[in-house]
């Protein structure tokens, strides 16, 4: 070895590889953080999916919620289409309704809680409509609602104040709205002191 | 020189592994509005009978009153599960009496995959102020575009101060 160091003795190598060590854990500890701070133009033209949608869909592949290939997340449906979503998540709301067992004591409470809504004097001081084939249930976590309105504006005004006046023991809800053929709304809700995920 | 070199090694080591190891920063989205961007809704309330204040709404008389509010959502993602959620803060003060408020918030659309409610309700002593919190919001269906409105009913003499809408995870 000659005089002057060589930048290949030991402790040099030791810093270099401590040093390409600690840039390699970075760089990866980067991409974790900010996967996807790119400009780009908010569609793409060629297959008119939003790219920051295709992006997120493939940065969430492994996420629990399954999205299917191609599957329109933000732009409208036909309304056939929309017609199939809601009629399937009303069968599954309705399966998990029927599995919950019976509980007498909480159902007639909330029934009482349902009826006091829907009486006809309260529901003209709220300004609100007398629905049509009002259907209601209760089991031990879940009340079900079901009526027809004669508009869309009847039927959400009396499920947004009815949502409000069960908020201290039924605080999740599902509202499944359904256009029928002679213009009438037919309600389905589900009122629940459990969580509710579709 | 060498026991130098191997320490400035190590702590760079050291440092590296540091931020390698360092929990994955959780992102929050937080929207923050006063409560006068809300409007008058329902068959019983009429814009005359709120007031629209810097510091929130409330009812003009001596009246329960009901409002709609909206929010901006940013589309980057829907709601789609705990850790990608949605989370709602209203902040109320009472009057001179105690306020019995309630709050529906909505996520989705009746035009899409239908909605999902979430909903609170607490009595605000005289004088003091309350947060209504709806935690862990998700849209039906993932929607990414889902429009999302809270409802309240505004007891007389109650103010809606601030609402925050906190958008938690990658969404």
């Amino acid at each position: 070895m000659s005089a002057r160091t060589s930048f290949l003795n030991p402790p040099s190598l030791a810093l270099i590889c401590g040093c390409a060590v600690a840039t390699g854990l970075l760089a990866l500890h980067n991409a974790q953080v900010a996967p996807a701070a790119v400009q780009e133009p908010y569609f793409d033209t060629a297959s008119s999916e939003p790219v920051a949608q295709a992006r997120s869909r493939a940065a969430t592949a492994s996420a629990p919620i399954a999205r299917a290939q191609g599957e329109q997340r933000r732009g409208d449906l036909d309304p056939v289409e929309i017609r199939a979503r809601i009629e399937a998540n009303i069968a599954m709301l309705d399966a998990r309704f029927a599995s919950e067992p019976l509980d007498a004591v909480w159902a007639m409470r909330e029934q009482r809680a349902l009826d006091d809504f829907f009486a006809a004097d309260a529901l003209a001081a709220q300004g609100l409509p007398l629905p049509d084939g009002l259907q209601t249930a209760c089991h031990s976590a879940t009340c079900r609602v079901s009526a027809r309105f004669a508009d869309p504006v009847e039927a959400e005004m009396t499920t947004q104040h009815l949502a409000m006046h069960v908020a201290a023991r039924l605080p999740y809800g599902a509202v499944m709205p359904r256009a029928l053929d002679d213009g009438s709304i037919q309600v389905d809700a589900w009122y629940s002191a459990a969580r509710i995920v579709l | 020189m060498n026991r130098i070199a191997l320490s400035s090694a190590g702590l760079t080591l050291a440092i590296g592994v540091a931020f390698g190891a360092a929990p994955q920063t959780a992102s929050a989205n937080y929207k923050t509005s006063t409560g006068s961007a809300c409007l008058a809704y329902g068959g019983t309330t009429t814009p005359d009978e709120l007031l629209y204040l810097v510091n929130g709404i409330r009812p003009r008389y001596d009246t329960d009153e009901f409002i709609l509010c909206n929010f901006v959502v940013d589309s980057e993602n829907g709601w789609y599960n705990a850790a990608n959620s949605a989370t709602l803060s209203m902040y109320f003060k009472a009057g001179n009496i105690d306020a019995p408020v309630s709050c529906t918030a909505t996520a989705g659309s009746a035009y899409m995959y239908g909605v999902l409610t979430y909903s609170a309700a607490q009595t605000i002593p005289a004088t003091l102020g309350s947060t209504l919190t709806m935690s862990g919001m998700i849209a039906p269906g993932s929607y990414s575009w889902a429009p999302f409105n809270v409802n309240c009913k505004l007891p007389a003499k109650a103010t809606l101060a601030r609402m925050v809408l906190n958008e938690l995870g990658a969404v």
